[in-house]
């Protein structure tokens, strides 16, 4: 492959900012309209379930905010309700948020095996809390850590924006967190933040 | 040449079977196959899915298109208009088929062609256990030879695992797996593997799902870089 070319397509990819998603149509919408997905446009909501707290990602010991950058030690901190979540780049310019979950009583997940099926899955989805329909999404299957006693943490979950990332700055969001374990157990719930830059 | 190639894939559409099996010129688009009934007697094989003997290539769809519910993308399997084999699936157009043996080997690149109905948009995957799913309907059976080619986004250090499945009734046949652990440069370069997986036994209706995972949290990205390129993402499976 012709390295000239290469060194283009990974420029273009960076100045595009996420790299997907966005389309000439994307425009001409009111991201405040619709901005859910067809794929998922079921409200944002939590039932009466054993509950899972949505939380931010800090780096352990420094306050800082997860970066992404692989090693760090994360921790899951509490959310409260008017709190500020800042987006961070990712290398190819994409905004993300880095959430991290709390939840107890169940099956943490295989810590020598990212991909087992035994980890839990974790579906996290996003909008604006004024819409409370889906404009990113998370899925994984992170392992489960002990964090406070008798609680389990998943930390690092990062929430990708497409093109969308910029115009989401001052407005308040609400992220949907399920979580299902290998043996079906299910937990879920919601939080809202204020979006901060870049 | 390839602007021609590819005004002839979008003019054709695309399909991989290889009967050869010819209809009048006015026959409706992608009507060339039969329906297939499933067991429950209620299935009809959708239009893209993937039947008929040969070997057919399934195009990753761009994250910019529409996932399910589940947030699983499509694979992309177009039939040709005369139900003939597809431009696409025909190696001797779609790679830079170096030794001329028509018939697509690693080390041989795509040329930038691609089904019309591909949008862009690479696959993040960030963080240790993040995946991407992609899905298509088998009609039928399938031998456990798979090839995949999986351009992407890394930095040295990354591992992906790819796993594809048969899906039957919510339980998960794993046919193959690789892990791409190759040295990143932060450019396209593919993951290419031939593999030659478990056979699995798949029926009318069952879902063929590629998952990819991000194993240790560094940069890794499944490419669809705006369509046509060579910086598509595809696999090949084959119907006996």
């Amino acid at each position: 492959m012709d390295p000239r070319r290469r060194t283009l397509g990974a420029l273009a990819v960076a100045l595009s900012v996420a790299g997907c998603g966005a389309t000439a149509d994307d425009d001409d919408v009111d991201p405040r309209v619709d901005a859910a997905p067809p794929g998922d446009a079921r409200p944002i909501t939590c039932d009466n379930s054993p509950p899972a707290w949505v939380g931010r990602c800090e780096i352990a010991g420094t306050g800082e905010h997860c970066t992404g950058v692989p090693g760090e030690e994360r921790v899951f901190v509490e959310l409260g309700t008017s709190d500020d979540m800042y987006m961070v780049l990712g290398p190819q310019g994409a905004r993300m948020f880095v959430l991290a979950v709390r939840t107890q009583d169940i099956y943490p997940g295989d810590p020598d095996e990212p991909a087992s099926p035994d980890n839990p899955e974790v579906d996290l989805r996003l909008g604006r809390a004024d819409v409370g329909t889906e404009i990113a999404r998370y899925r994984g299957r992170p392992l489960f850590s002990p964090g406070d006693p008798g609680m389990l943490d998943a930390a690092g979950l990062f929430v990708i924006i497409d093109g969308t990332g910029g115009t989401l700055v001052g407005e308040q969001l609400l992220v949907g967190a399920e979580v299902v374990d290998r043996d079906g157990e299910f937990r879920c719930g919601t939080a809202t933040f204020r979006a901060m830059g870049p | 040449m390839f602007r021609a190639f590819a005004l002839v894939a979008g003019l054709l559409a695309s399909g991989c079977a290889d009967d050869g099996a010819s209809v009048p010129p006015d026959a409706v688009v992608y009507d060339a196959a039969p329906p297939i009934d499933g067991p429950d007697g209620g299935f009809v094989c959708p239009q893209d899915a993937v039947r008929r003997s040969g070997r057919h290539r399934l195009f990753l769809q761009g994250h910019g298109a529409t996932p399910d519910q589940n947030n699983v993308y499509p694979m992309l399997h177009e039939w040709g208009e005369d139900g003939s084999d597809a431009i696409l699936c025909d190696d001797a157009l779609f790679v830079d088929d170096k030794n001329e043996d028509g018939v697509w080997q690693p080390g041989e690149e795509p040329l930038p062609l691609g089904p019309e109905a591909l949008v862009h948009g690479e696959h993040f995957l960030v963080g240790p256990g993040a995946f991407a799913e992609f899905s298509t309907t088998l009609c039928e059976d399938i031998t456990g030879d798979v090839t995949f080619y999986i351009p992407n986004f890394d930095v040295t250090g990354s591992e992906a695992l790819h796993q594809l499945f048969v899906v039957h009734d919510g339980a998960e046949q794993l046919i193959a797996q690789a892990i791409d652990a190759e040295a990143g440069n932060s450019g396209y370069n593919p993951f290419v593997r031939q593999l030659a997986g478990d056979d699995p036994v798949a029926v009318p209706g069952d879902t063929l799902l590629l998952r990819s995972t991000n194993l240790n949290g560094y940069q890794f990205s499944v490419m669809v870089w705006n369509p046509p390129s060579e910086y598509e993402s595809w696999i090949l499976v084959d119907v006996p």
